[in-house]
């Protein structure tokens, strides 16, 4: 078996331990119970749900975006970088090829990730009220984010690194379940949680209205 | 803590003399609250920091204390100490884990002293955690050793052990809604208008802040003189009247459900077909959201704010009113409790829309609206005052750049602490509630005989 086919399979493995992982998670929080609901609703679940996902995540609909425009812009950059790596991850699993306008456009996206990985790093650093709420595990997250996107740039100009992406991949998709990334799955949960509360009480959907 | 620093503190040495029997009960209890939702918020938060901005403690004070992702951490390092495999290696930045008797002070120091539970950041976290119902669920933990703050425990015990949360006897209320009635006859000119009581199948119970019998009666007027203008049926009760829960506040479920379960009862002995809460921002929430999940039974009545009363009032045209009597600019405080935890939202505009001739609305309003700094127990927590009114300084703002003269606010909580702010920041406004301003311009018409 040659290295790349080992590493091939490593991460495969890896994607699959991290998914048992978070469904163990997942399942871990379900045990904790459900408490029913006796209130009669006012508003609905379902259109709270929507909107937490939808009209909800719009900077002007939430303030805490509104009001730091630079960082939303970044952490959105930043996520859609990390969709693409990983797209390109699979890519390279599966043996597909890009064609080169495609590639471009991979590049430029991995590139505005890792700018924006980097300036929320510096950012989570410098600022005296993000150090206090931050552990050892914001940082190390960033970082080992920041490193997959940049060895997927790499990756897309020499194949030789490829090694390294795997590698990097690997270590993150055994991450993900012990760290912070693991909100690649209890984000929806609690997006679903926060459309369910909201929309129930008739507070959202609702336009609101800012300084 | 801010202004509990005296040794000789009671509840001070209460929490330094800790013994560690007490904390494993108050553990034990935070176990048993933990649901499936709790425990996803509890493992969702990225630490982005964005949440630092939305609250009115934070944006004054800038001490990290304050920060709702910082009083999340608090909360969720005791979870993971307890249910992660690495939780019990894993140490805060200040290097407490767990909870012990330090962590207990900084959950007082923060949860109690720092946050009014107006819910503002929880709208506007990037993840969408309800930071809120965790903050409670710490407060519920900390109720369960009697751990808390004294001003507020007196509160809710006074209406556990008398009634209502002013410890008001029978004999006053009744009085009070004796002498009332004599006032409202006078005022509409009508010698059978009065303020009924224990009023068998009426159409509503109305209840009512205990500060409006014992300070603001003429408040209760005007509600009467509304109801009276509306032709309503509607009745108080004698017994059980307080639509304030400071349980809410306090973390106490058991204490939250008795209060509220007793206006249950009232409904249910006077056979009314609606709960009408009176303006009161957390009794609303409590009676309206909460009550049921405390007492665990579904409602068989519906539970109205006055403001969707008085609102359903002016649309079917029962009640008439002069806006033009109103020319002064007058502006409108959102309790957090009635309208981004209630969702009571666009009816208290569309009656001041109908009662004022110019009407200013604060910016952000309605769910984005900054908390007046009075919620959360704080009116009634004095340890914690200092940082009440510096905290409120950003409603103070809000209110100096309507330019009203007129504040209006659905809430008796928020019209004590916008009393304490119009004084503390020389604001120099009338600060109202909505009953009051629609009574001053109604339009009283001759009963047919």
């Amino acid at each position: 078996m040659s290295l790349f086919t080992a590493l091939k399979l490593g991460v495969v493995a890896s994607v699959l331990f991290c998914l048992v992982m978070l469904a163990v998670m997942v399942i871990r929080t379900f045990s904790f119970g459900r408490r029913p609901t006796y209130a009669h609703p006012q508003g609905s679940n379902f259109a709270g749900i929507v909107y937490a996902f939808g009209p909800g995540m719009l900077p002007w609909e939430k303030e805490s975006a509104a009001k730091h425009i630079w960082t939303y812009v970044g952490g959105v950059l930043y996520h859609l970088g990390i969709l693409i790596a990983m797209l390109y991850l699979a890519a390279f699993l599966l043996s597909i090829r890009l064609p080169t306008i495609l590639l471009q456009a991979v590049r430029i996206l991995l590139v505005l990730g890792i700018a924006s990985g980097v300036a929320l790093l510096i950012k989570r650093m410098l600022k005296p009220h993000m150090r206090i709420i931050s552990g050892g595990d914001d940082y190390l997250a960033n970082i080992l984010v920041d490193l997959l996107l940049f060895l997927a740039l790499a990756t897309s100009f020499a194949e030789t690194v490829l090694v390294l992406f795997y590698v990097t991949a690997i270590i993150i998709f055994i991450y993900i379940p012990f760290g912070k990334l693991r909100h690649c799955v209890f984000f929806f949960y609690t997006r679903i949680l926060f459309g369910d509360f909201f929309g129930r009480r008739g507070v959202i959907p609702h336009s609101s209205e800012r300084a | 803590m801010a202004s509990e620093k005296d040794p000789k503190d009671p509840y001070l040495k209460l929490i330094q003399n800790l013994k560690p029997e007490q904390l494993e009960s108050a553990l034990e209890t935070f176990k048993q609250l933990l649901d499936h939702k709790l425990v996803a918020d509890l493992q969702s938060c990225v630490h982005c920091g964005l949440c630092a901005d939305s609250c009115h403690y934070y944006l004054v004070s800038k001490e990290f204390e304050a920060i709702p992702a910082y009083k999340l951490k608090l909360v969720a390092s005791v979870f993971r100490k307890l249910h992660t495999a690495l939780g019990g290696l894993a140490k805060k930045p200040d290097g407490v884990c767990g909870l012990d008797n330090q962590m207990v002070e900084r959950w007082i120091d923060s949860l109690y002293g720092r946050c009014t539970l107006c819910g503002r950041c929880a709208l506007n976290c990037t993840i969408g955690i309800n930071i809120t119902r965790l903050i409670r669920t710490a407060r519920t933990t900390l109720a369960s050793i009697d751990l808390v703050p004294p001003g507020l425990q007196s509160t809710v015990t006074t209406a556990v052990e008398k009634g209502n949360n002013m410890g008001i006897p029978r004999e006053e209320w009744l009085s009070t809604l004796q002498w009332l009635s004599e006032e409202l006859q006078a005022e509409v000119v009508d010698p059978e208008a009065h303020l009924p009581v224990d009023k068998p199948k009426a159409e509503f119970l109305y209840t009512v802040n205990p500060r409006e019998p014992k300070f603001f009666p003429l408040s209760l007027l005007s509600t009467a003189k509304i109801f009276y203008a509306a032709r309503e049926s509607w009745t108080v009760s004698s017994d059980y009247y307080d639509v304030t829960n400071y349980g809410l506040y306090s973390g106490d479920n058991k204490a939250a459900a008795l209060i509220s379960s007793r206006l249950r009862e009232s409904m249910i002995k006077l056979g009314t077909k609606t709960l009408v809460l009176g303006e009161c921002g957390h009794g609303y929430n409590s009676n309206r959201w909460e009550a049921p999940e405390w007492i665990a039974a579904e409602d068989g009545f519906e539970v109205k704010s006055v403001i969707q009363i008085i609102a359903e009032y002016i649309r079917q045209g029962r009640i008439k009113l002069d806006r033009s009597r109103n020319q002064k600019p007058v502006t409108l405080h959102d309790p957090c409790n009635l309208v981004r935890l209630g969702g009571v939202i666009e009816e208290q505009r569309y009656i001041l829309k109908n009662a004022v001739t110019n009407f200013v609305e604060m910016s952000p309003n309605r769910l984005q609206n900054f908390c007046c700094g009075g919620g959360g127990g704080q009116l009634s927590m004095t340890r914690f005052a200092k940082r009440r009114l510096e905290a409120g300084k950003i409603k103070a703002d809000q209110i100096k750049k309507t330019g009203a003269q007129i504040v209006v606010a659905p809430c008796h909580n928020c019209i004590d602490q916008l009393s304490e702010l119009n004084r503390e920041y020389k604001l120099g406004v009338e600060v109202k509630t909505i009953s009051e301003v629609v009574a001053d311009v109604l339009v009283i018409e001759k009963k047919e005989k």
